[in-house]
């Protein structure tokens, strides 16, 4: 998969966007390894290389899969459901609470160690579950500058469930709850903090309609002292294919304490608008207009093409 | 002159026959068949529509789940977008995500004729497809659906 564009916030630059290896080989009938390697532009048309999963997978059944390895965390939808690849995604960014930490998101998206997935029998509510053990840790540059945060977290859990009901096909009801042990270095690495994370989604994606709406609650409650901080976001996304075009909006929303770790994203909150236009199956256009409000800054507002291909 | 007219107009009947019969393919009932040496017996509609969407990987017994579907244009090609909701399009990219995913190695294998089906149901024990009913041939169990055989009342796949 491939994606180009122009550099978020300068004059309009070309980029070259993530170009994404995917290996997949099956060992034997219930073994087999997934690789995803990306090729990314940094600064001065500049390649790094970055691991974004090498599993290897073992199914059981269909009550038991299991995954070890550099995965993408099963907190929500959106990271699951799209990974890293733009092709797949309607939009031509991800929401920002569901943005990689590399690129400043909030969320611990990826780590290493285990993880678990299979069907619950449980009739027509199609019930799965989703459990993850594993390391994150995430290092965050802050959006409004070089300041890079390592959060050195210690292992996490993530457990979740989803249903996708029968009598609705298309629709997935789910929830997670995510926990982990932080460091806030603003304050000095020995200040540990615990981070949970819930989550909880409503998707809807068939007969051409994609409705996704997630919200979080992210929870910092530091160890040598009964500071707290409860932050909410959430985002929804609203689509409908007509022919090869399919227009979108998003409304996303953070409230990040600013006296916590994620000061930097502080209250942003704003809409985006735009159209995906697909040549044939596997070649997207998609041209997106944000609005984003910041609270005491500026507003952010931006226009964003991108070509993404897959192949 | 007349011989001539009359063979033109017999050719032009068989044509018209041939077509009828493609037309025929193009419509009609059709079946979910397995391997004969699959137990299963019935399936629901969302059970189907799991199945031919790679979110059920093994039958009952741990047998591995192989699907095989009609290339475009065939009859049970229109048969299973209206299962899965889904247009050409919108199938080949699920199929892309899914295997982004690492829920499938691969798109079902895509066959051309029910003949090929029929030579793939034979030698695969968990292979699953679906066939027009006129060209059920032996090597195929055919699987009820909602607990209705093809030539049942009620059948309404």
């Amino acid at each position: 998969m491939g994606t180009y564009g122009f550099v978020p916030g300068s004059h309009g630059d070309f980029y070259t966007g993530d170009f994404e290896l995917l290996l997949t080989a099956r060992i034997n009938d219930k073994a087999s390894v997934l690789s995803e390697i990306v090729f990314e532009e940094q600064d001065a048309q500049k390649f790094g290389v970055d691991l974004e999963r090498v599993l290897l997978k073992y199914d059981y059944n269909d009550h038991l899969r299991m995954s070890f390895g550099r995965y993408q965390t099963g907190i929500g939808y959106y990271n699951t459901a799209f990974h890293s690849g733009s092709w797949l995604q309607t939009t031509a960014d991800r929401p920002l609470i569901m943005e990689f930490a590399d690129d400043g998101g909030l969320l611990p998206t990826q780590a290493i160690g285990l993880s678990f997935t299979g069907a619950i029998p449980s009739g027509g509510l199609d019930l799965n579950y989703i459990a993850e053990y594993g390391s994150s840790d995430t290092v965050r540059p802050e959006l409004n500058g070089n300041v890079f945060e390592d959060e050195n977290n210690g292992n996490h859990v993530n457990v979740g469930l989803f249903a996708r009901p029968e009598s609705i096909p298309g629709l997935q009801v789910g929830a997670s709850i995510y926990h982990d042990q932080i460091s806030d270095f603003t304050q000095g690495p020995t200040v540990r903090l615990g981070q949970t994370i819930v989550n909880g989604h409503i998707v809807y994606v068939r007969h051409g309609i994609e409705f996704l709406n997630e919200g979080f609650l992210i929870r910092h409650a530091y160890d040598q002292n009964a500071t707290v901080f409860n932050m909410p976001a959430f985002y929804s996304q609203i689509s409908k294919q007509f022919g090869r075009v399919r227009p979108f909006f998003r409304y996303q929303y953070i409230n990040a304490n600013p006296g916590s770790l994620f000061r930097d994203v502080d209250l942003r909150y704003g809409p985006s608008f735009g159209a995906r236009y697909d040549f044939d199956d596997f070649i997207a256009f998609k041209a997106q207009l944000d609005q984003i409000e910041r609270k005491g800054q500026a507003d952010l507002d931006g226009l964003h093409f991108q070509l993404a291909f897959t192949f | 002159m007349q011989t001539k007219l009359i063979v033109g107009w017999i050719a032009i009947f068989l044509a018209g026959l041939a077509g009828f019969s493609s037309a025929a393919a193009q419509t009609g009932t059709v079946a979910v068949v397995v391997n004969e040496k699959n137990p299963v017996r019935n399936l629901s509609t969302p059970e189907l529509r799991k199945l031919f969407a790679g979110e059920k990987h093994d039958w009952a017994g741990g047998l591995p789940v192989k699907l095989f579907v009609r290339a475009p244009g065939a009859y049970e090609r229109v048969v299973l977008l209206r299962l899965l909701g889904m247009s050409e399009s919108e199938y080949k990219r699920y199929w892309a995500a899914q295997v982004f995913r690492g829920e499938a190695q691969a798109e079902p294998v895509a066959l051309f004729s029910n003949g090929m089906q029929r030579e793939a149901i034979v030698l695969y024990p968990g292979a699953v497809a679906l066939v027009n009913v006129q060209d059920i041939k032996l090597g195929m169990k055919v699987v009820k659906v909602n607990g209705h055989m093809p030539a049942e009342t009620g059948y309404s796949f």
